[in-house]
Parts: structure tokens; C-alpha cells; sequence
């Protein structure tokens, strides 16, 4: 009997071994170790059997079935690894096919710059104002000591609707509607960004572009705040070596009148074809608020002084994306959106 | 405005080159904006003298000539028909490169040898507006014996020398004349000005007196009108040296007469006038407003109307002038005249430049006098005339001026705190140094008590107040001097509601896949009419600019649609075979007159042709339509927690069967729809494509959305799911079921989705089947079968009552 389950072992472990698939396996238990398997079959005989051997053989019989279960686990283990192996393998994708994109579309870059500008000043505490795009004449002009046939008109190149109706030229009469909407003498810090229209087309000018104009009114405001402020801005503009520099210049609406430039942003002040070698170019206009402006909106230029300035979004954004045609701005092509 | 720095320096020292001074000025506020050195392309161009011209044997146009250049004599041949033996002319020998860029090289000409070339006025660089007609023809001759044979070309034609390029500011008319700037160089370096002779009357009888009256009418036009006499007025022209620096200043030499007339315009920025005096009827000037409709001919021959605004010089019989910007044919000086007249005189600016805008008349004189003429110009400008006459010996002068005055001027005088420039600056002057700067400027400056008393002298009309003098502080202290600081005052910077909204409606068309373009808000008339607008349509009703660029450009938008199918074009016709673009502008209303137009900022968008291009996961990609835009339409109002309601409209532009007008409690906030095929076929696209459109007014929008909405408690039960298809007639719409679906089940329904519209062989013509799917869930229990079977067959019943539906 013992061969028998000796020679019942060495069958088993040999044909599970042999086993390639879940179901050959599944047949082989059947086979040696279910209730009327082979094992079962010769311990059927164990009742004949003298008394004293019965345990041994006993004994035997269980560590035999033991040794064949092990061995059927230990097999099923080895096919599920090897499914799992096959499996992986199967699945394997070329990860160099492009992705499959949810739709995504592009802010246009002068919005970018934009949103950027206004960002920057609402951070150092600006208000931001908006106002109408047609405008009056007084509220465009006069209020902002420019009378008519004032010479300086000629300085902005005008869109007419009437005699009195104009589509500003900068977005300075929001200046005045803000102070007039204050108290006499009430501090302002705001900024106006806006549409603005000047009767002007060619590469650097366009008939419509941006502006983002500021004004700052409160006692003993001084043009040192204005360089202060311009440099704070254009530092976090263009980056902290940035340096800001002011020059004489003319405006009716402030008085001292500065033209501004700052180091050259495509060579960092060491001189290029841009800026004319010069390592500067300029960015803007500004000045302390002429004292009759603050009249006209019922201040005291004595108790109360401000600066003002005003600079083009659309040229910043030539600046800051390098874009060498204003025209580009408005053509509208998505090829270049699509950059961005 | 182009300053020779040569001619500068007759008024005042400057011991800095023209490249220095160039910045000193710029960083004073008198802009430079670049430094053109003349002498540059004059090597190897010297004076030479023709000896003697041939025509070439086998050429008819061609001419040999052998010219002297004091070295040796060369032949040379040329092409310019106007040369002749003993001509002084300008000679570009071998190894010249001319202003122009032309190289000159040893060549032969149809057989005969040239050695180098004569040259013209266009060669040397010179615009044609500084060229008499005959010498835009040929070269240019030189006046006989100007220089010796073979002696650099540069200095006779006054190029060894440098020109300024000013940007002026309208205020500094002050340094458009060079005795002006003069001033402002001495106030820089520190140094004094020079001025030239002017011409004195010895005699002591005023003959102009007897000879001609002034009277000015139009005083508040004309403070100040002068005038000087000339007798056997020479007519020849001016010598080489005013010749030159007329034409380096871009004025072209015309006469001995007009030539000093327009020199000492540019030297002491008065513009001056000559008439015939024979046509001057009795003698008598009278400086006057135009009658109504009155007429003149002017010197170009164009009879011009004037407005009764416009200030003319009139004789008894009438204009003989319009004042400032343009003599009268008649009485203008001619090869005939002997005696002449020499107006100088100050205009009101502003009269001025309104007269030369209306007629279209810009000259050199009307925009110097626009920009302001002082009084104190008037008077030295005459006698300066005079001197240049005597010295040149232009023609005669009559002894004495006659003058007519409607007002005195007088000098400022400006009380000024001498803390008020530090107080703009934030940084301490002394009064000592603010003094300091006065004086070079030549104000006078007198103490008084703590103030000072500062005196403007006329030549500087832009200072009128404290804070124009602390300009001129600042400036000449250096803006470099000012520190830097930041402003005490304190801000909320604080973004608006709008403009928050704004940025929220750009990110979210942004994140469903459109691109943002920025179109010009104006457009042309016509493409309203692609929009097949009847005559009375709102969107007619537009803002007119009256003076457009061009007619494309002519009115303000009233819808984001023409700009937006414009960009379309663009992009459509440019190999894309699908796109989704937006845009947030504003669009302009017009209403009753005296009214300002009202603004609304819209959102527009524009879709059409494939969603995506065909690609390796879906090889039939989907297009565009009416159900994609609504799609966009509704995340929109989702963010806002806005409740749409979409109701079918009709507009020109749109697909009658296929568009919609979005509401929101009752308002509209916008609509969409397909474009009509009309309008998309006139379009001009390469291949026609469905289009969808949409406007969304966000002015409504910010009035309606809630920013924040409270948190729903999320209910802890599960969901009971039913799924209903029914058969209808196909005309109901899916809308009004979901109504009656929704209102049936009431609270207990969650969600309703629709996953199914069949239409088709299954079915009878006329109908369709539409399959949902219905989510009940309870806040507080979960719901038992029965109770869901209950109000789900309500919902059946309904349906069934409402639409005349069956159960599929």
C-alpha cells in the first residue's frame, strides 16, 4: 500500500507539474484528490489492514495529499502570475501616440497682458476704473486743459461723432469722472484701463488699441512717488533689474510733464536695433496733474497735489511677447492666438 | 523741424558737438530725435568747371564733357541735357559713394570713357520739395565762380555741418526759430545769446507813414499789424549760403526776396508777407473777419470761400489775403512789381489754425502762427528783413514802418514760493539754486517778502504760473535728480464686479475651447447689409464717425457679428477646417440726439465646420452646431446660477428654424442660432460651412448673477433610477415634457436625462420616440419601491394626458 501511494505521489506531482492551463489543473485534482480520487481509492483498503501499520500508512496518505496540495497552489500561483505576465504584456499601448485633448481654447495674448498690467497695480492698491468709450469733448479735452483749437490737440489725431461727441483718445476723462464723484480734495489711487481711438494706421500706431492710465491725488503727493510708483510697476512688468527713467516732456493735462522710458527689455540696457542703441526706450507719458485739471473738478491744487500717467497696453504686449506689428494685435489670425 | 547746428552756433557759443548738444537737449525736454551729419557721401565731390560739352557720336542723349576739377581735367559723360561750357557744377569723381548710395566707378558709355559724374540735387540727398522744377531735371549748376576749381564740395554747399532733428511739444514753440533755441542752448550751457544786426532808421521822417494806412477791425483776432516799404526790389537770387540753409531747413530757395522773407522766419520764428504795393487799392490795409460767402483767389489760383470766422487782409475793394495762411493772387509780388510791402504782424493762434484746418491750407506760416506768434517778434523781424535787404542789396528801403495796435503786450510776471519746486519734487532746492535757474533762463527775479517776483520775458508765452516755473526748475536741475518714493495715499485695489464677471466669461469660453480674438469696433455700413437687415433694424441704428480713416472703418459696432465674421473669413480661408472663436467688446446703441450712445459689453461667439481635426481615436470627427452652442451657452449661465429659458426668435441673420433667444427672469440676456444660409453663401468663404452665433449681453448678466449661492446638503441616500421611453408626434418639444415631467414628480426627482431621440423605420412618420432617464432620490429616508412606482407612473399618466403619448 505504501508503494502504492508512493507511485499515486510521484504520478501526481508529476502530471501537475506538467499542467499548462487552469483547466488541466482543475482535472487533475479531480483526478487524485477529490472524494473519489485515486488517493481516496487506495485508503479504502486501509480496513483490511493489520491495526499497527493503519497509523503509519495513515500518516503517510496525509502527508502525501499535503505534499500534492502544495503542489497544486503552488501551481495555480505560477499560472496567475504567468496569466498576469501575458496579460500586461498584452496590454501594452505605444505611449508616444498623442493624447486624446479635451477642447481648449487660447486668451488672446493682449488680454493676457492686460489682465498681467491690471493685476500688478490692483496688487499696490489701485483702484480699477472703467468709463465710456464715446465720450464728450469736455470730458475728453477741456476739463483736462486742453480747450478747443488748444494746439495740443493736435498732439491726438481725433475721431468725431459730433461737434461735442468724440471717441476718446485715452481713457484720462475717467480722471475726471472719478474726482468728480468725490468729495473736494478726497484722496484718489486709481487706474483707468480701457479702449482708446486716435485717427492714426501704420505699424506702430493703430486706430483702436489699450491704455492703462493712473492717477494718484492726496496731500503732498510728490514726482518722486510718480518714479516710485512706475518703477514698482515695470519692476514686477519686466523683472527687477529693471530701471525707469524720466524726461522733460509736454502734456496740458500735468505739469511738470514726463516722458518715460525704461532699460531696454529686449537687451537689458546694453543697446540694440530697438532701442536705437541707446539701451532705453520708451513706455509712456505722465506728470504732476496740472493744477487747473484739479480745479475743474472743484480740488485745491493747494492743498492737494497728484501725478498722472498713461501707457499702451498694446504696446506692452509688443514688448513683453516681442510682437513687431500693432497691426498683428487686431488681424485676428489664430495661428498667432493659438500661441498663447 | 531741422536745426543746422553751424547756423545755431551764429547766436550763441557752444563749445560741445552736435551729438552732445543733442542729448543735453533732449534731456531738457527739447527733443532730438536724431543727428544727421550732411558731410556724409561728399568724399571725393569737389567743384568743377566745364571746359567743354559735346555730343556723344552714337548717342543722342548722352553728352561728353571734359571738366576742370583744378587737379587735372577729366572727361566725363552725361545724360543731363541743361550743361554748357564755362558751368561751375558738382563733380563725384572716381571712388565716391553718394548720399544716395550710388558708387562711382571709371566706366565707359557707349564707347567713351567717364571718369566720374555730375551730379543733382537728388543725388546729394535732397528732397524734391526744397528743388526748383528745373532742378529736379538736371544736375545741378552751380552760381559762377562760388568756389576755386577743385575745392571740396562739402563746405560750399554748406554740408560740413550737422542737422537736429526736433520733436518739439507744442508748448515750446519757443525753439522752433534759431534765435528761440538759442536762448534755450544758453540757458543750458550756461552762456549768453548773440543776436544778429537788425536795420535802424536814421532818417527821421517816417516816408512808409505817407505811403500806406493801417487799420485793424478784428481786434480780438490781430493784436498787432506792422509793416515796412521797399523800392526797386532787385530779382535775382539769393547767394548760395541762404540758399543752403533754406533748403537744409526744407525750404526751397525761391528769390533774393522771398528767400531773406523765409530766413528770418526760421530765424526768429515770424512768418513774414509781401504784397505788390501798386495793387493795394487807396493804400489802405484793413485787418478784418471775412464777410459771409466772401471770396478770394489765392496764390496757388484756387478761389477759396471764407467762413465769416476767418480774419483776412482786405483792401477797400476786399481780401487780399487770408491772414496768416495764404496770399491773394492778386496782389502777390511778381517779376513786375517795384515797390512791395512787408507784412509783419501777430495773429490770434487758435483763429488761425482753425482758418488753415477748414480750407486745408497747412503752410509753414500758418503753422507757426497757429502755435502763437508773440508781439515781441513782430518788430524785430522787419527791421532784420531790412538788414538782410541792405546787406544783400535786395531793392531799397523807404525810411520808417507803420504800425496799427489792438492790444500791448506785456511780460508775466509770476509770484513764486521758492519751496514750491521742492515741494513737486520731494526733494529740497534752495532757493539760491532756484534763482540760479531763472537767470539762465533770463527771467528776471526781484524779492518780495518770502515770495519772488519773476519776470517772463515774452519769448516764453507757455509760462503763465507757479507750477510752469517749477517745470522749468526741475528740467534744468536734471529729472535724474528726483528720488524715488511711494505715494502715503492709501487704495482698496479693489477689481469691479464687471470686470471679475468679464474675466470669468474669457476663462470659461477659454476652457470649452474657444480662441479669443479682438476685432476694431468700427466697421463699414455694408456689412451690416450681409446681414440682410431690413431699413428699420435696431442694429441700423448706429454711431456715425464723422471723419473715418476709411468708409471700412466708418461705424461703431452694434452687434460683436461683423468683426466676429470677419475673423471667421480670415481663419476659414486659411486652410482650417473648423473654429470656435469669442469675443468681449462692446457694442455702441445710438439714441436720441444730444444723448451719449449707450455701451453694452457683449460676449460674442462664433463656431463652425469640425470640432476637431480627424485624428487617430476618431476618424470622423463631430461638427458644430446649434446643440454645441447651447451647451456653451448653458455652463455660462450655470456659473452665473443663472435659470435659462430658450424661446424661438427670429432674426434676419439666423436660421429661422434654428435659433433662440435666452431669458432669464423674463430678460434677455442674449440669444444664438445658426446663421442663415444667405448670409453664410455671401460670406466669400473657400468652402461653405454651417456657422452658429451667439451674443450674450453681460451688462444683464452682472445685473442678474449671484456671485456666491449656498452649500446643498448632500443627501445620504441612495437614488432610486427608472428609465421611460415614449412614442409622440414629433412636433412637441423635448422642453415641454421635461416641464411636465419635472413638475409631476416633484420634489423627489433629482434628474432627468435624456439618452434617447429616435426617429425613423421603427416608427410611424410624424413621430418619434424619446427615452429618459429619471433619478429619484429623498433628502431624509431612502425611498421604498412603492413610493417611487407611484409618482413615476404620475409621471407616465402625464405624459400620456399631456402629449398624447404611448409607452414604448
Amino acid at each position: 500500500m505504501e508503494k502504492k501511494l508512493n507511485q499515486i505521489k510521484l504520478t501526481a506531482l508529476e502530471h501537475i507539474n506538467s499542467a499548462t492551463d487552469m483547466e488541466q489543473l482543475e482535472e487533475l485534482r479531480i483526478k487524485f484528490l477529490s472524494k473519489k480520487g485515486e488517493l481516496r481509492q487506495v485508503l479504502r483498503g486501509m480496513g483490511k489492514m493489520d491495526a499497527k501499520l493503519r497509523p503509519v500508512i495513515g500518516k503517510l496518505a496525509n502527508r502525501i495529499q499535503q505534499e500534492i496540495e502544495e503542489k497544486f497552489s503552488s501551481k495555480i500561483h505560477e499560472l496567475k502570475e504567468k496569466q498576469k505576465t501575458q496579460r500586461i504584456k498584452e496590454e501594452t499601448i505605444d505611449i508616444t501616440l498623442p493624447g486624446k485633448r479635451p477642447p481648449a481654447g487660447h486668451i488672446h495674448p493682449l488680454n493676457l497682458i492686460y489682465g498681467k498690467m491690471v493685476d500688478i497695480f490692483v496688487g499696490m492698491g489701485f483702484e480699477v476704473k472703467e468709463g465710456r468709450e464715446v465720450e464728450t469733448d469736455y470730458y475728453c479735452f477741456e476739463a483736462l486743459n486742453m480747450p478747443k483749437d488748444h494746439p495740443a490737440r493736435d498732439m491726438q489725431d481725433t475721431f468725431y461723432i459730433s461737434d461735442d461727441v468724440v471717441l476718446r483718445t485715452h481713457t484720462s476723462p475717467m480722471q475726471i469722472h472719478t474726482m468728480e464723484a468725490k468729495q473736494p480734495n478726497e484722496p484718489v489711487k486709481i487706474i483707468c484701463p480701457g479702449r482708446v481711438y486716435r485717427r492714426d494706421d501704420d505699424a506702430t500706431h493703430s486706430p483702436m488699441f489699450h491704455q492703462i492710465e493712473g492717477l494718484v491725488v492726496g496731500p503732498g503727493v510728490t514726482m518722486a512717488d510718480l518714479k516710485g510708483t512706475l518703477e514698482a510697476f515695470f519692476q514686477q512688468m519686466f523683472g527687477a533689474s529693471t530701471k525707469v527713467r524720466l524726461r522733460p516732456s509736454y502734456f496740458p493735462f500735468t505739469e511738470p510733464s514726463a516722458e518715460v522710458d525704461i532699460t531696454c527689455v529686449f537687451c537689458s540696457g546694453t543697446g540694440c536695433r530697438t532701442c536705437k542703441q541707446s539701451g532705453w526706450i520708451e513706455v509712456l507719458g505722465s506728470g504732476m496733474v496740472h493744477p487747473n485739471v484739479l480745479r475743474n473738478v472743484g480740488y485745491d491744487p493747494e492743498q492737494v497735489s497728484g501725478f498722472a500717467f498713461g501707457m499702451g497696453i498694446d504696446r506692452m504686449a509688443m514688448l513683453k511677447l516681442g510682437i513687431n506689428d500693432l497691426r498683428l494685435l487686431f488681424a485676428n489670425d489664430l495661428r498667432m492666438i493659438e500661441q498663447y | 523741424m531741422l536745426i543746422s547746428y553751424n547756423w545755431l552756433k551764429e547766436y550763441v557759443k557752444i563749445d560741445i558737438n552736435a551729438y552732445e548738444l543733442a542729448d543735453l537737449l533732449t534731456a531738457a525736454g527739447v527733443i532730438v530725435d536724431n543727428v544727421h551729419d550732411l558731410n556724409q557721401g561728399l568724399a571725393q565731390c569737389v567743384v568743377g568747371k566745364l571746359l567743354d560739352v559735346k555730343k556723344h557720336i552714337n548717342s543722342d542723349r548722352l553728352w561728353i564733357c571734359q571738366v576742370d576739377v583744378g587737379t587735372e581735367v577729366i572727361q566725363i559723360v552725361t545724360g543731363a541735357d541743361n550743361v554748357a561750357p564755362g558751368q561751375f557744377v558738382p563733380v563725384a569723381k572716381v571712388g565716391a559713394t553718394l548720399p544716395n548710395g550710388l558708387k562711382i566707378k571709371r566706366s565707359s558709355l557707349r564707347g567713351e570713357e567717364s571718369c566720374g559724374m555730375l551730379i543733382s540735387l537728388e543725388e546729394l540727398g535732397y528732397e524734391n520739395k526744397v528743388m526748383q522744377p528745373e532742378e529736379k531735371e538736371g544736375i545741378y549748376i552751380l552760381p559762377d565762380n562760388v568756389s576755386e576749381v577743385g575745392s571740396e564740395l562739402g563746405p560750399v554747399l554748406g554740408r560740413d555741418d550737422y542737422l537736429l532733428e526736433l520733436d518739439l511739444t507744442p508748448n515750446r514753440a519757443d525753439c522752433s526759430y534759431m534765435t528761440g533755441l538759442a536762448y534755450e542752448v544758453a540757458a543750458l550751457l550756461k552762456t549768453e545769446v548773440r543776436l544778429p544786426a537788425y536795420y535802424c532808421d536814421n532818417h527821421l521822417s517816417n516816408e512808409v507813414e505817407k505811403m500806406v494806412t493801417i487799420d485793424i477791425e478784428a481786434a480780438d483776432l490781430c493784436p498787432q499789424y506792422s509793416a515796412r516799404m521797399f523800392k526797386n526790389i532787385k530779382r535775382q537770387p539769393a547767394p548760395l549760403w541762404m540758399q543752403n540753409r533754406l533748403r537744409h531747413a526744407g525750404m526751397r530757395p525761391i528769390s533774393l526776396i522771398v528767400d531773406i522773407a523765409n530766413y528770418v522766419m526760421l530765424e526768429h520764428g515770424q512768418p513774414l508777407h509781401t504784397f505788390d504795393y501798386e495793387k493795394i487799392e487807396d493804400k489802405h490795409i484793413i485787418v478784418r473777419k471775412a464777410k459771409a460767402q466772401e471770396k478770394i483767389e489765392t496764390l496757388d489760383r484756387i478761389t477759396r470761400v471764407l467762413a465769416a470766422s476767418d480774419l483776412t487782409i482786405a483792401d477797400p475793394n476786399g481780401p487780399i489775403a487770408i491772414a496768416g495762411v495764404m496770399g491773394g493772387h492778386d496782389s502777390e509780388v511778381s517779376e513786375h512789381t517795384t515797390t512791395m510791402l512787408l507784412e509783419s504782424a501777430s495773429f490770434s493762434g487758435p483763429s488761425i489754425r482753425r482758418t488753415a484746418r477748414s480750407l486745408g491750407l497747412n503752410s509753414e506760416a500758418s503753422a507757426r502762427f497757429s502755435k502763437g506768434i508773440e508781439q515781441g517778434r513782430v518788430m524785430p523781424a522787419l527791421n532784420r528783413f531790412a538788414q538782410l535787404t541792405k546787406e544783400l542789396a535786395a531793392g531799397e528801403i523807404v525810411p520808417g514802418t507803420v504800425s496799427d495796435f489792438a492790444a500791448s503786450e506785456e511780460q508775466a510776471v509770476i509770484h513764486f514760493d521758492p519751496d514750491h519746486a521742492s515741494r513737486v519734487a520731494g526733494s529740497p532746492i534752495t532757493a539760491e539754486e532756484t534763482i540760479g535757474y531763472f537767470e539762465r533762463l533770463g527771467f528776471s527775479v526781484e524779492k518780495s517778502n518770502d515770495n519772488l517776483l519773476v519776470t517772463i520775458p515774452t519769448r516764453r508765452p507757455d509760462i503763465t504760473s507757479s507750477i510752469d516755473l517749477v517745470e522749468e526748475v526741475l528740467r534744468l536741475r536734471g529729472y535724474e535728480k528726483i528720488g524715488s518714493t511711494l505715494p502715503c495715499v492709501e487704495g482698496s485695489g479693489q477689481l469691479p464686479l464687471a470686470i471679475r464677471n468679464r474675466r470669468l466669461v474669457r476663462n470659461l469660453l477659454r476652457s470649452m475651447g474657444a480662441d479669443e480674438v479682438v476685432s476694431y469696433a468700427f466697421h463699414s455700413p455694408e456689412e451690416l447689409d450681409l446681414l440682410r437687415l431690413p431699413e428699420n433694424d435696431n442694429l441700423r441704428q448706429t454711431v456715425k464717425i464723422s471723419n473715418p480713416l476709411t468708409s471700412t472703418q466708418s461705424i461703431m459696432r452694434t452687434s460683436m457679428l461683423p468683426g466676429m465674421l470677419q475673423a471667421a473669413k480670415y481663419n476659414l480661408n486659411r486652410q482650417r477646417n473648423g473654429m470656435l472663436i469669442a469675443e468681449v467688446g462692446r457694442v455702441f446703441l445710438k439714441m436720441d440726439d444730444g444723448d451719449l450712445p449707450v455701451e453694452h459689453e457683449m460676449a460674442g461667439i462664433l463656431m463652425g465646420g469640425l470640432i476637431s481635426e480627424k485624428n487617430w481615436y476618431e476618424q470622423t470627427p463631430q461638427q458644430y452646431d446649434f446643440y454645441s452652442m447651447k451647451g456653451i451657452i448653458e455652463a455660462i449661465c450655470e456659473r452665473f446660477h443663472l435659470r435659462a429659458e430658450y424661446r424661438k426668435v427670429l432674426k434676419p441673420y439666423l436660421h429661422p428654424g434654428r435659433s433662440a433667444t435666452v431669458l432669464c427672469d423674463q430678460r434677455e440676456i442674449g440669444y444664438l442660432g445658426e446663421l442663415h444660409p444667405d448670409l453664410v453663401s455671401k460670406l466669400g468663404l473657400e468652402s461653405e460651412i454651417k456657422m452658429i452665433f451667439a451674443e450674450l449681453n453681460l451688462n444683464v448678466i452682472n445685473e442678474l448673477s449671484q456671485e456666491d449661492t449656498n452649500y446643498r446638503e448632500i443627501a445620504p441616500y441612495p437614488a432610486v433610477a427608472r428609465d421611460l421611453a415614449i412614442v409622440i408626434n414629433e412636433e412637441y418639444p423635448v422642453g415641454d415634457m421635461l416641464n411636465v415631467i419635472q413638475k409631476t414628480a416633484g420634489e423627489l426627482l433629482e434628474d432627468i436625462k435624456i439618452f434617447d431621440i429616435y426617429q425613423g423605420v421603427q416608427l410611424q412618420t410624424g413621430q418619434k420616440s424619446c427615452a429618459f432617464n429619471l433619478k429619484y432620490r429623498a433628502g431624509d429616508r431612502t425611498l421604498k419601491a412603492e413610493e417611487v412606482n407611484a409618482v413615476h407612473n404620475q409621471v407616465i399618466d402625464a405624459l400620456i394626458k399631456h402629449f398624447n403619448a404611448a409607452l414604448r
